[in-house]
């Protein structure tokens, strides 16, 4: 079932992203621009950079000059109930027709309700009802900006009572009617499983191989009676084990090492992606 | 159902904690209750904007010391919902909320100075508008000029104050040399928050650069602004004002309606 | 108005009288201001956005009696006369 070669994701002028990219974070912006360090692919947190000047577009000019990036955002909202902010998709639409990344990407869940936003990725009931809802919001976004769009799973600390159905059945079914891709969170998904107790191999198994364009991987924190996503540390063990399954099972799909809280120096995020792409090689290449 | 789901997620998030109707929508997790697992996002949610506010008013996050400041913001979270899913929109209220917090009535100084940590964080992100073109400036016809609308940097904001922020502003930046203390009769001062490129300002301004200044900011016509600059500040020459307002880059385009 | 025009021809001839050589932010003149390099200085606000903080729960904890919370203790003792000073005796 693995490819027998990495998987490349094309962008338009950004170049394609395949191996091991990293999180682009404003800490690392002065050893980026002075080392020029031999990372294949930055991810841009898109929401840092919708202001109309100064600092930061001209940092995000100088990255996508030199690197081929991927947008992320976390501010679409697709699940909430509230109208699309269109002013935000324009800013978006902008930014994506400037510097034409090779994935432009959101999470399945939702941000804001009644004009108000919490700025924190909250979890969505899994009905048909809001299958549909998210599905042609996805769409319409896909419209609006020209794109095909990857969704990420979000980590969760609580389940619903109306939920009619597990997490994956609810994700393969939202990309499917909404015809979009998927950015599979591999430390979310093992977040998630020790919070509600089901298997993680459930949720790889699930999941449309041809739809996978993108892995994340970062660090949770143990709080005892559940696992937190905090991004504050280096990957844990579980999580790699359950990378090299997923490599296994849908092949080499670019890799992002994500990192928000406590951000270390860049060598260790090198150290990290090179961890992951040693991973890669190792099981993807045997496979062939 | 999303609808009312969201909102009472919203509600428990913000508001009450124990009664609220969300908790009957959660589903019991062995040992965890409903309202300790709404618990875990209410933490991370006050927690990022208390983060988001901590990085947008750093001076007065040290004046008041973090443990204040952190619970001065949770009080203002939950009253000031943000608005915007871009974060750097949020929490432009805080210096009036300050100015109504009795906790902080010792420091009266304290909402102007989140005013000017707000104006700084406002000019890091806005939009460039850089120099003023003085060949166009130099082809309009005598008979037009006192039409000309100057306009400040797109990132300016004037800002007044009856107590030396500038300096307040100043020693508490990492790196200062100094003791750090200000006196407050020092007295007020006028500022222009800023920026150039990538350059930030805070630049004091006097009396008559305010005039002009003000008064170009509220739109007023060229012409209109030098009749009522030479009634407040008779002894100033409006045209070094002018010429040195440009020159620092506090006034960078001009717009001429048609006629 | 033959007054205004003067005024305004007057201001305009001491602008163009700089010339095209003037470089706005190159100060000449006025008092000097503050100014800070924002290359790498501001944190990315949305960045948390992807993921969660474990900090606010401590600081609930921490934060017992209101009394105490609610007194500032940082800098702001550096700050001296006006107002400050009365209230303090």
């Amino acid at each position: 079932m693995p490819r027998a070669t990495k998987s490349v994701v094309h962008g338009m002028g950004g170049g394609p992203i395949q191996g091991v990219g990293i999180g682009l974070r404003t800490p690392h912006y002065g050893v980026i621009q002075h080392d020029k360090p031999p990372v294949p692919w930055f991810e841009v947190l898109i929401d840092n950079y919708l202001g109309k000047g100064g600092s930061p577009l001209t940092h995000l000019e100088q990255v996508c000059r030199d690197y081929p990036v991927t947008f992320h955002g976390v501010g679409m909202s697709l699940g909430s109930t509230d109208p699309l902010n269109m002013d935000y998709l324009k800013r978006l639409k902008q930014l994506v027709e400037r510097f034409e990344p090779a994935c432009v990407s959101d999470h399945l869940c939702w941000i804001s309700v009644g004009g108000h936003y919490a700025h924190d990725l909250l979890p969505l009931p899994y009905v048909k009802q809001v299958v549909d809802h998210v599905a042609e919001r996805i769409q319409r976004v896909q419209d609006f900006i020209g794109r095909r769009i990857l969704v990420e799973n979000v980590s969760s600390y609580l389940t619903y009572r109306p939920s009619v159905m597990e997490e994956w059945e609810f994700l393969c079914r939202v990309v499917g009617a909404a015809d979009c891709d998927i950015l599979l969170d591999i430390n979310n998904i093992y977040v998630s499983a020790r919070n509600h107790g089901f298997d993680p191999m459930d949720y790889l198994r699930a999941v449309p191989v041809a739809r996978v364009r993108e892995f994340h991987l970062a660090g949770y924190e143990d709080q005892g009676e559940y696992l937190l996503d905090t991004h504050g540390s280096v990957v844990h063990a579980p999580v790699w084990a359950l990378y090299r399954k997923a490599l296994a099972h849908f092949g080499p799909v670019p890799t992002l090492i994500e990192w928000d809280n406590n951000i270390p120096a860049f060598g260790v995020l090198q150290a990290e992606a090179a961890k992951a792409g040693a991973i890669m090689d190792e099981v993807c290449c045997r496979a062939a | 159902m999303l609808r009312k789901l969201q909102q009472h997620f919203f509600d428990g998030l913000f508001g009450k904690q124990n009664d609220s109707p969300i908790l009957e929508l959660i589903n019991d997790a062995g040992a965890r209750s409903s309202a300790e697992q709404l618990a875990v996002y209410r933490d991370s949610v006050l927690g990022g904007l208390t983060k988001a506010l901590a990085g947008i008013y750093p001076v007065c996050r040290r004046l008041v010391g973090e443990r204040f400041f952190d619970a001065m913001a949770g009080r203002f979270i939950v009253q000031s919902p943000s608005c915007s899913p871009d974060l750097n929109d949020y929490g432009g209220e805080l210096a009036e909320f300050i100015a109504g917090f009795p906790p902080a009535a010792s420091l009266p100084y304290l909402p102007d100075v989140a005013r000017l940590e707000w104006a700084w964080h406002r000019a890091f992100n806005s939009a460039d508008r850089l120099g003023i073109d003085l060949q166009a400036l130099a082809e309009i016809g005598e008979a037009r000029r006192e039409h000309i609308l100057f306009r400040l940097a797109i990132s300016a904001t004037l800002m007044a104050s009856s107590y030396p922020i500038h300096r307040i502003w100043e020693v508490n930046q990492d790196g200062y040399q100094g003791d750090g203390s200000v006196d407050l009769d020092e007295g007020g001062v006028k500022l222009i928050v800023w920026r150039h490129a990538l350059t930030m300002h805070i630049d004091p301004i006097e009396e008559p650069e305010w005039r002009l200044l003000t008064e170009l900011a509220q739109g007023r016509p060229f012409g209109r602004i030098c009749e009522r600059f030479s009634r407040y500040h008779p002894a100033n020459d409006i045209g070094a004002v002018l010429a040195g307002a440009i020159q620092r880059g506090w006034i960078a385009s001009f717009d001429l309606p048609p006629a | 108005m033959k007054e205004t025009k003067t005024l305004v021809n007057g201001a305009l001839a001491s602008v163009l009288a700089l010339g095209m050589a003037m470089t706005a932010g190159n100060a000449v003149a006025g008092k000097p201001g503050m100014e800070k390099c924002t290359g790498i200085v501001k944190a990315g606000m949305n960045d948390c956005g992807t993921s969660k903080h474990s900090c606010a729960g401590q600081a609930k904890k921490d934060g017992d009696r209101e009394e105490w919370v609610y007194i500032p203790i940082g800098t702001c003792n550096k700050i001296v006369g006006g107002k400050v000073k009365t209230a303090k005796k």
